[in-house]
Order: C-alpha cells, then sequence, then structure tokens
C-alpha cells in the first residue's frame, strides 16, 4: 500500500459530492494530473470550502482512478471523522493533494524488560516488555500486550530494534538469537551465534547481548510485533532484566502508508 | 509533552495581541470556538499567526479548555531569528489578523550528525571506556561535537547507530575470545548496549544501535560512546584506521519530541 502524493494537485469539483457515505464517485471539473491508482495504493485528498470553513471539510481517499479521466472512486471520511464527518460539497468546492496531520504522526514506542523471565531450551520464547520508556502516537500508539508484543494502530512501515541479554553460567557456543515476528510469522532475525566466554558472566557489564532490528511493515488492527529469543542452550536460560540497555525494544513509525 | 496538531483549524483573533509579552491570552474571534480538545500537561498545539504577512509569529497555545473562545499562549515560540513578537490587530481586516493550526519547518526536522574517532587510544582492561569523538563529518540542525560528546540543539526523538573496532591480538598474542562490546550513554547513563562479542577475529567490529529520546536541547543531554574490554590483563587499542567505517557515531532525529 502506498500513500501517493503529488505537487500542485488542487481543483475543484466538477459536480456534487453526496452527503452519503455511499456517494463514492468524485467528478473533477478538470483532469487532475494523476497517473492511475489502483488497490492497495491511494491519493488523499481535502474537500473543502475553502480555509476555515466549519462545515464540508472532509478527508477522502481517491483508491481508483484511470489517467486522463474526470471521475474516480473515493472512500468518504477516510481519516479524522471524529472532527470531520462525511459532508455534502456542492460542485465548485475545493480539492487539494495535500498531506494531512496523518502524514506526521509520530508513533514511537520503546521499553524493557523488567521482571525476570526465562527463555525455554530449543524454542523461540515471546519476550513481553512491561516497562516503557517511552509512547507516542495518541490514537495511533502502539498498544502493549503481554500475550501479542506491541499491536499496531496505524498501517505504515516500522523500523524495530530490539536486544536481549542472557544472565546465566554458561559453557562456549550456545546457540542464541533474537527474532522480530509479525503476527506470528518471523520477519527479522538478528545475528545467530554461540556463546563465546567459557567463563559465563558475571555481574554488571557481563551480560551477553543478542540483537535484531530492521524494517517491518504492519496494519492498523490486524498486525502486532513480538520479540522472541530462541534458546538452543541446552536448558531454560534467564534473562539479564532491569535496565533499559539490556533486554529492550524500540519501535517508530518511518512512513504512514 | 506532545504536539498536538488539527486538521482544517483556523480563524481570525477576536482581539489584538502586543508586540511585547512573552506571554499572551489569545482570543479567538467569530462565532465557533476553535475544535480543540481541552490541553494537559505540557501539551501545546502550535499557532501560525498572519501568515503570509510580514507580520507573521509563531505562538504555542500552551493552555485552553474546550469551547472557550481564549486561551494562554507562548508568545515568539518558534523561529524568532526570523519571525519574533510582533502586534497582531484584530478583524475586521480581510487580509490579516489571522491564525491557523499549521505545520512549521520544526515539523520537518532535519537534523542528523555522524563523526567518528581518527586518534588512537587505548580501551582499560576488564572496564568501559569513553571512546570521545574527535572529528565531525556532517552535521546539520544543531547537533555538534563537543569535548568528544554529541550534543543536542533541538529536543527530539533520535535513531543512534554506533561503530568500533578493536585490535585483539596487539599484545601479539592471537585473537583472544575475551569479550568485547559497545555502548551508547545518555548523559552519563547507559542506554544502549551492543552485540557482546569475542569472536576470533582481528580487527573485531563492534556495533550498538537503537532510539533515543532527547527531551531537553542544549547541553542538558549528550551521548557519549563507550567500549568495554573483557581482557583481563590488556588494554586493546581502537583500530582507527579508515575511521569513518570503523570508530564511528551517526544520529537521525526521526521525530520532534513531540
Amino acid at each position: 500500500m502506498a500513500r501517493l502524493f503529488y505537487n500542485n494537485a488542487s481543483g475543484q469539483l466538477g459536480a456534487t459530492l453526496g452527503s452519503s457515505i455511499g456517494n463514492t464517485t468524485i467528478t473533477f471539473a478538470t483532469v487532475p494530473p494523476f497517473a492511475t491508482v489502483g488497490s492497495p495504493d491511494y491519493i488523499p485528498l481535502m474537500v473543502y470550502g475553502g480555509l476555515g470553513t466549519i462545515y464540508g471539510f472532509e478527508i477522502v481517499y481517491l483508491t481508483a482512478y484511470t489517467a486522463g479521466n474526470l471521475t474516480g472512486t473515493v472512500l468518504r471520511q477516510a481519516e479524522d471523522s471524529g472532527n470531520w464527518l462525511v459532508s455534502p460539497h456542492a460542485a465548485g468546492s475545493t480539492w487539494a493533494n495535500v498531506p494531512t496531520i496523518l502524514d506526521k504522526t509520530q508513533v514511537s514506542w520503546r521499553g524493557y524488560r523488567n521482571a525476570a523471565l526465562n527463555l525455554a531450551n530449543g524454542t523461540a520464547t515471546l519476550i513481553p516488555m512491561d516497562t516503557a520508556n517511552w509512547t507516542t502516537g495518541g490514537a495511533y500508539a502502539l498498544t502493549i500486550s503481554a500475550t501479542q508484543g506491541l499491536e499496531c494502530n496505524l498501517t505504515g512501515w516500522y523500523q524495530v530494534n530490539a536486544a536481549f541479554g542472557i544472565s546465566k553460567a554458561y559453557a562456549l557456543d550456545e546457540r542464541y538469537f533474537a527474532s522480530i515476528q509479525v503476527s506470528g510469522s518471523e520477519w527479522l532475525r538478528g545475528d545467530d551465534r554461540g556463546t563465546e566466554d567459557a567463563t559465563g558472566p558475571a555481574a554488571g557489564n557481563n551480560n551477553d547481548i543478542w540483537t535484531a532490528s530492521g524494517l517491518v511493515y504492519m496494519v492498523a488492527g490486524v498486525d502486532y510485533i513480538g520479540f522472541y529469543g530462541y534458546n538452543n542452550s541446552g536448558s531454560s536460560s534467564a534473562l539479564a532484566v532491569g535496565q533499559p540497555f539490556l533486554t529492550r525494544l524500540d519501535v517508530t513509525l518511518m512512513e504512514v502508508a | 509533552m506532545a504536539r498536538i496538531q488539527y486538521n482544517n483549524e483556523s480563524g481570525f483573533l477576536g482581539a489584538p495581541l502586543n508586540g511585547t509579552d512573552t506571554t499572551s491570552t489569545i482570543t479567538f474571534g467569530g462565532s465557533y470556538a476553535p475544535n480543540f480538545a481541552t490541553i494537559t500537561g505540557t501539551d501545546y498545539i502550535p499557532l501560525v499567526l498572519d501568515a503570509g504577512t510580514q507580520f507573521m509569529e509563531i505562538v504555542w497555545l500552551t493552555a485552553y479548555t474546550a469551547g472557550n473562545f481564549t486561551g494562554t499562549i507562548t508568545r515568539g515560540a518558534e523561529d524568532t531569528a526570523h519571525w519574533p513578537v510582533v502586534p497582531h490587530g484584530q478583524m475586521p481586516s480581510a487580509t490579516g489578523n489571522k491564525w491557523a493550526c499549521a505545520a512549521t519547518t520544526w515539523d520537518f526536522p532535519q537534523v542528523s550528525y555522524m563523526g567518528y574517532r581518527t586518534t588512537a587510544m587505548n580501551l582499560t582492561s576488564s572496564a568501559m571506556t569513553n571512546i570521545p569523538i574527535d572529528t565531525t563529518w556532517s552535521y546539520s540542525g544543531g547537533i555538534v561535537e563537543f569535548l568528544g560528546a554529541i550534543v543536542f540543539g533541538t529536543a527530539g526523538f533520535y535513531m543512534v547507530e554506533a561503530t568500533a573496532s578493536i585490535h585483539e591480538s596487539a599484545d601479539g598474542h592471537s585473537a583472544n575470545g575475551y569479550r568485547y562490546f559497545l555502548s551508547v550513554y545518555q548523559t552519563g547513563v547507559e542506554v544502549l548496549r551492543g552485540v557482546d562479542t569475542g569472536q576470533l577475529a582481528d580487527p573485531l567490529g563492534l556495533t550498538c544501535s537503537g532510539m533515543v529520546d532527547i527531551p531537553v536541547g542544549g547541553s542538558a543531554d549528550y551521548l557519549s560512546l563507550y567500549a568495554y574490554n573483557g581482557y583481563p590483563t590488556q588494554v586493546v587499542p581502537i583500530n582507527v584506521n579508515s575511521p569513518q567505517v570503523n570508530c564511528t557515531i551517526r544520529i537521525a532525529q526521526i521525530a520532534p519530541y513531540n
């Protein structure tokens, strides 16, 4: 899915866009400069009678359009419907392809694992974060879930950085790796390596670390991120917890889809 | 603190604003109050006054109760070098005295830093050692190197990536498998730790990455690069060959501190 923008794309309606959410055919007074658009791409349009107009403002998505045509299909009240519901727009009303507040929504979450947790041997274990360093995004903020991880509330591409530490006396070459799953499917895997220090961790700085990072795509209300630690050491392994730099996860929206 | 913005919110002033106050009461004109929710805590709504004129000013609405026609604004809240506090009249005026909730340059951050270390140094045995950055490759938006640390001109959320390389066998022994890792400290506190590795390689590369929040711009917050040397009896030198690859810190603001 791509949210498409054009420079200097605006004009007037060539026909009334009705007041029903089922009125989905938009008519442009002149041909807009858009290439053909089809699912899952769309072009956000503001339709209004002018800046400062109390009524008549609405954000719609042009979801189907053929280049050169005067008509297309729109999704009504596509954004910010708490403030701007579907409303009638007379012929001559203004439309414009411009950013909305959705385009600068700052969705970011960072936190860490504070409570003790063991990685079971021979499998990947979900590592739920239980302490947030920050949460931003308002209604679009990621939602923490003890059973799933972080739930997505705004469709887009997210940068993910994750790390876990192991705190146990281990032998040489015990295998672990960090992994990011999206809705139950592994999407990113970090370095798959064994422990190197046969003496095992001592106190303080000696918690061995595994990381995973990269971009994921998530759909609002559907997808969630799960941070997993895989342990093939031969026995259950305790995570290094209680510090923001040890077993941690951050997820930040890079681009709205 | 959250920077709150709304679609399609603008209007005219209902009372003039002087050109001297640092904090003022703004009066919204017309028959309808702005469609803002009540502002709580340290949240604010940026407003642009008289946009498109020589009297443009950016103010922050810091206190407002839903449905009211007045609120409290911080005057000259952004870009005062270009657009300082100025007086604003009131309607009726066909051309000015307008307010709008609109994006400013603040909403399009281009804040980044890339720097590295070129001067040889050793990592202390069995300890964390600060690696001061001594060369700036590029910077924008007010991030600078100061005394080896990175100081921020603007609060925000930042993506940080760091690398370092060490000569593990500098003492003449083969690579030893002792443990090393790279960390990022924020104002003296460790906030990011990279992979803890002791793989048998020389030079040995270390990385560290993640998000940090810098709540206050200026000198209040700074980032520093540290590395841990687990070799119990030996200092280990930093590899400063090709320093732009081997001993770096790269920072980019993802969003202003909202």
